[in-house]
């Protein structure tokens, strides 16, 4: 597909393959993304979040396509998409998080002050429960659906359309349940938690699939939240569940998931999330068809730059490593850390500055032993 | 003595909560006084529960138990109480802020100043300012705390101590903040007394400003 808002699209391909595989080409992959140097930045800011939104128009502001669809574009549009940047469409806002727990029946919440959504548990007993399955008449997901088709039509051959935080299964579970219940669940209803556990995983998969589907029909490529091509299927796996609990829980109840999800899709990419989550590090890294773990220090934790220790061992452990920084950590980073298998994201003030962060990086990088550009 | 108060703190800690009520019952039978039941039993087995959580040797699920079988000791205990002098460590206020529905880190620092003996009123989520206002107004306690776990709402801390001030209550109770992107400079900048990193530290937190 021949990508607007992109001259470079062809060597960000190349790139981004390379990593996909382990690989460096010419210089470490980087996305670079910044509000171009025309953009509106007033606009670009109400075509990504619902400021000054009534309560009362809030869900038509999130989910009526038109609406939705030409602050997609218009987003698209104003963003320069640095280096191994793509430019690509959410048509469920990034605040519509984890809304497989509404496809599997949550009541779902749209709070507008902190761009997010809700989910209200729906298992008051094990014994009565719903059973969890794709459910193709669900409310959500027909919301869903009709925006990823009417984003998925207006990109056709320009640019490229993301699915849905569909969040991961023990999240989701959680959701469903209740995190404090859960939690409390584990000891008491350890089979409970793990029959359902695999029907949310199950579920997950066929959303995941129906939503790639629905995307395929228009627009080829594998998106989800995190923004990053891929040719080949690809996905995220969350579990920010298991900050609560020990290793020996995570690896009884949540690991035979992922490991299972790793199975069903070529490409994998773990959110890590924050301090409470890396004594979870060696099971992810223990799972051979885990593809990469992306590292988020959390907000009021130390930036980014201040875990080499942690992010050297992502890299030893085999794993691609995917990290946020600010462009002012990019020369720590490439210096510090291998240069194959590793991609940064930074968001940029001006697109200059993305620009220059992208000039200086083969420069930056720890080993240059490829031919520069 | 010793021994039914240890058993009561080893059983708490264990999260049996069953076997903590029928102790508290024994311990009483054997008029060991409702205080010392508390302090030395509950409250002791609590602590060691707070210690082992900060310490990461223990984590939610075993600390849910644990306050479970605190509840259970409390539940044969607080008719008694109430005949007693046995003082409350303090009074305690917390909520979630306003846009805020995350729970579980605020039900964790309640249970824990439960266990350490505060008396404990908690306003929910997404708590409006005006609501932590009329509760400072109508329950007079000793210490509140606010819970924020997203950035978008830790303006909210700000604005409900402004709010506090605007009442002329901020003088009137001591403020301690905390969720996961709350940090030290970021209480000390809102005006907030204290920062409690964790439900773990909360208690000790809590004492100190009661101090």
């Amino acid at each position: 597909m021949e990508v607007c808002y992109k001259d470079d699209w062809e060597k960000a391909e190349e790139r981004m393959t390379a990593w996909w595989h382990g690989e460096v080409l010419d210089r470490p992959a980087i996305q670079a993304i910044a509000p171009r140097a025309d953009a509106d930045r007033d606009e670009l800011l109400h075509a990504t979040y619902p400021i000054d939104i009534p309560p009362d128009d809030l869900f038509d502001w999130f989910t009526n396509p038109g609406r939705v669809i030409p602050r997609l574009e218009k987003r698209v549009a104003s963003i320069y998409w640095g280096g191994e940047a793509f430019p690509v469409g959410f048509p469920t806002s990034t605040g519509m998080v984890a809304i497989t727990s509404a496809f599997l029946g949550c009541p779902y919440r749209l709070i507008g002050e902190s761009n997010t959504g809700w989910s209200d548990p729906i298992i008051e007993d094990w014994e009565t429960r719903p059973k969890f399955v794709f459910d193709p008449h669900n409310e959500w997901w027909l919301i869903c659906k009709r925006l990823l088709e009417a984003a998925a039509q207006r990109a056709a051959g320009r640019y490229y359309v993301g699915i849905p935080d569909l969040n991961g299964p023990g999240q989701i579970l959680a959701n469903l349940r209740g995190m404090e219940r859960l939690a409390l669940d584990l000891i008491d209803h350890p089979e409970a938690v793990k029959v359902a556990l695999a029907e949310v995983t199950k579920a997950w998969h066929r959303y995941w699939q129906s939503c790639v589907g629905t995307v395929h029909q228009w627009v080829e490529g594998y998106f989800f939240w995190i923004g990053i091509w891929s040719d080949q299927p690809a996905t995220d796996l969350q579990c920010d569940f298991s900050c609560l609990i020990s290793p020996q829980m995570f690896g009884e109840f949540f690991l035979p998931s992922l490991r299972q999800q790793t199975e069903w899709v070529e490409r994998t990419i773990y959110h890590l999330d924050g301090p409470d989550a890396v004594r979870h590090l060696d099971a992810l890294l223990s799972l051979p068809k885990l593809t990469a773990i992306q590292w988020i220090q959390g907000a009021g934790a130390p930036p980014v730059s201040k875990w080499i220790r942690l992010l050297r061992r992502i890299q030893a452990g085999g794993k691609l490593l995917q990290l946020y920084c600010s462009p002012g950590e990019v020369e720590t980073l490439l210096a510090e850390l291998e240069p194959e298998g590793l991609l940064l994201i930074t968001h940029c003030n001006a697109e200059e500055e993305a620009k220059e962060v992208l000039a200086k990086a083969p420069r930056w990088a720890k080993r240059r032993q490829w031919v520069a550009p | 003595m010793e021994d039914i108060l240890q058993a009561i703190a080893k059983r708490l800690y264990e999260g049996k909560d069953h076997d903590v009520a029928t102790l508290v019952q024994q311990a009483l039978a054997q008029d060991v006084s409702p205080a010392d039941v508390l302090s030395s039993g509950l409250i002791a087995g609590m602590d060691e529960v707070g210690k082992d959580f900060k310490a990461g040797e223990l984590f939610v699920p075993e600390v849910l138990i644990a306050a479970r079988a605190m509840h259970a000791g409390m539940n044969v205990l607080r008719p008694l109480l109430a005949n007693t002098e046995v003082r409350s460590a303090g009074r305690f206020v917390i909520g979630t802020v306003k846009g805020d529905l995350h729970d579980i880190g605020k039900n964790l620092v309640r249970m824990m100043m439960e266990g350490a003996g505060f008396e404990t009123i908690d306003l929910g989520v997404d708590v409006p300012p005006e609501t932590f206002v009329a509760a400072v107004r109508e329950h007079k306690p000793d210490l509140m705390g606010m819970s924020a776990l997203l950035t978008t709402t830790m303006p909210k801390l700000k604005a409900t101590i402004d709010a506090l001030e605007e009442a002329g209550l901020r003088d009137t109770v001591r403020i301690m903040v905390g969720g996961a992107p709350v940090t030290p400079e970021c209480a000390k900048e809102i005006g907030a007394d204290a920062f409690a990193e964790d439900a773990a530290s909360a208690v000790e937190v809590a004492r100190s400003l009661m101090d």
